[in-house]
């Protein structure tokens, strides 16, 4: 195993400056949860570890002209805990609480997750279900970006130099409601993981005003149900409307899963599983919505 | 540099150890620190047998690298009895015939005591939630939730 140099910033700006000069083998590590195990396996022999879980600088929700922004180092396990986000995102709170044990829920962190996104990142799904964006900074540059837009075919794209700081989404007003629903919770023993993030938003007499569907390990990356959104969009909210949607969810799922590998024997049985899973998901998914909305 | 300098709380005590920059926690706790508690089950997150409480909450210490509790308080099961008097959960996996071969069980407590340390009076579930992380491969867990129920109403 090579030894490599360690530096824990004690600032953002201390790592940025870090970062200035990273280069292919410089990593970051905040959680450890993946980053660890890929060293002590010789995954990755890392030049260089950047520890950035003593950046207390970066631990924070809060909502501020409309939008609700968190620091990238938060836990799982702060986030499901937070005052703020159990009122108005419950899609993320319930996502976090499903990851992992209680011991990596308290290492792991949102940052981590969405920068090294596999497709089953719960974290992600939920974030882009609330359409979040997030912050690269670098030393001399600050980008932003549409998390759904962060993804390339299986990399994401923060550059070298930049630091995911900040995540941020428009601020769910009262009458939006968001949910989460996981199916396969042990990393060990479930043979199929999915996942379902969604929220909707109604005006007074219950007309969808807003609609965002996410699916997690189906494709690459979690991805939005556009057409199925904009089914709903425009219709009133109510059990058989949402229903409605779901046959079509099933239809993309498959669709979705064999297209991406054609002729795979096991991506067929994964289509046919994951394309009957939904129907439970989504309904679990749309039931805790309604009740949020109280419609009956 | 590929020494690291860092000083932590080990056990209620201060110490200053240098420890190699690619060493995970639970190899510096075992090899360099005598912590022979904590226990290398998958190596990979998923068994809780490394359990060890950071700062007041539990890790897996098979995912976290020795530099980085540099600053922190660890307590390992070593760090649990007093004087030669064992903790209550300790007396607790015993009185309830939770530990069979026992690789599990100093994961087992500390997630149980970082639990107590936040709630002193958790409900059947929220121990049942906490230990979760914990897998055991003997005792089909019935005993080691009563355990810790026997420790709670002490
Ligand atoms: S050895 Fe660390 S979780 Fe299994
Ligand atoms: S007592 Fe043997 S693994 Fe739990």
């Amino acid at each position: 195993m090579k030894r490599y140099d360690y530096f824990s910033p004690k600032t953002v700006s201390e790592a940025l400056d870090i970062l200035e000069n990273a280069n292919n083998d410089t990593h970051i590590i905040a959680g450890g949860t993946d980053i660890v195990l890929d060293i002590n396996k010789g995954r990755i022999e890392p030049d260089e570890i950047v520890n950035i879980n003593k950046l207390q600088e970066l631990k924070y929700v809060k909502c501020e002209d409309g939008l609700i922004k968190l620091g990238s180092t938060m836990t799982f396990s702060e986030i499901e805990s937070d005052e703020l986000l159990n009122k108005k995102a419950k899609v993320l709170v319930v996502a976090c609480r499903e990851i992992g044990s209680t011991q990596i829920r308290n290492l792991g962190t949102v940052g981590g997750n969405v920068v090294n996104s596999s497709s089953a990142a719960d974290s992600v799904a939920a974030l882009i279900a609330l359409d979040a964006s997030v912050v690269l900074k670098s030393k001399n540059e600050e980008r932003t970006m549409k998390l759904i837009d962060f993804y390339d075919n299986g990399k994401s794209k923060i550059r070298k130099n930049e630091l995911l700081t900040e995540i941020f989404f428009d601020e769910p007003n009262q009458n939006t409601a968001t949910a989460f629903t996981k199916l396969g919770r042990r990393k060990a023993l479930a043979i199929v993981v999915m996942s379902m993030g969604a929220l909707l938003e109604k005006d007074e007499s219950n007309i969808c005003t807003k609609a965002q569907f996410v699916l997690g390990a189906v494709s690459r990356h979690p991805s939005r149900l556009y057409e199925i959104e904009n089914q709903i969009i425009g219709q009133e909210i109510n059990r058989d409307n949402l229903y409605e949607l779901i046959d079509n969810m099933s239809t993309t799922i498959y669709k979705t899963i064999v297209e991406g590998s054609p002729g795979s024997l096991r991506r067929l049985n994964s289509a046919k599983y994951k394309s009957k899973s939904i129907k439970g998901i989504a309904k679990t998914t749309f039931e805790s919505i309604l009740s949020d909305l109280e419609i009956k | 540099m590929s020494k690291v300098k860092i000083s932590f709380n080990l056990n209620y005590e201060d110490i200053v150890v240098e420890v190699e920059s690619n060493k995970r926690l639970l190899d510096m706790l075992r090899e360099d620190l005598n912590m022979k508690s904590v226990k290398e089950g998958c190596g990979e997150g998923e068994c809780g047998a490394c359990t060890v409480i950071v700062d007041g909450i539990t890790v897996t210490s098979c995912t976290v690298l020795a530099p980085q509790v540099d600053g922190c308080s660890v307590i390992t099961l070593e760090g649990l009895s007093k004087d030669g008097e064992l903790d209550k959960l300790q007396e607790s996996f015993m009185e309830a015939g939770a530990v069979q071969c026992g690789f599990c069980t100093p994961g087992m407590i500390l997630s149980a005591k970082a639990l107590f340390m936040k709630n002193p009076k958790p409900s059947k579930d929220e121990i049942k939630r906490a230990m979760s992380g914990n897998l055991c491969r003997c005792t089909g867990y019935k005993k080691i939730v009563e355990a810790v129920e026997i420790a709670r109403d002490k």
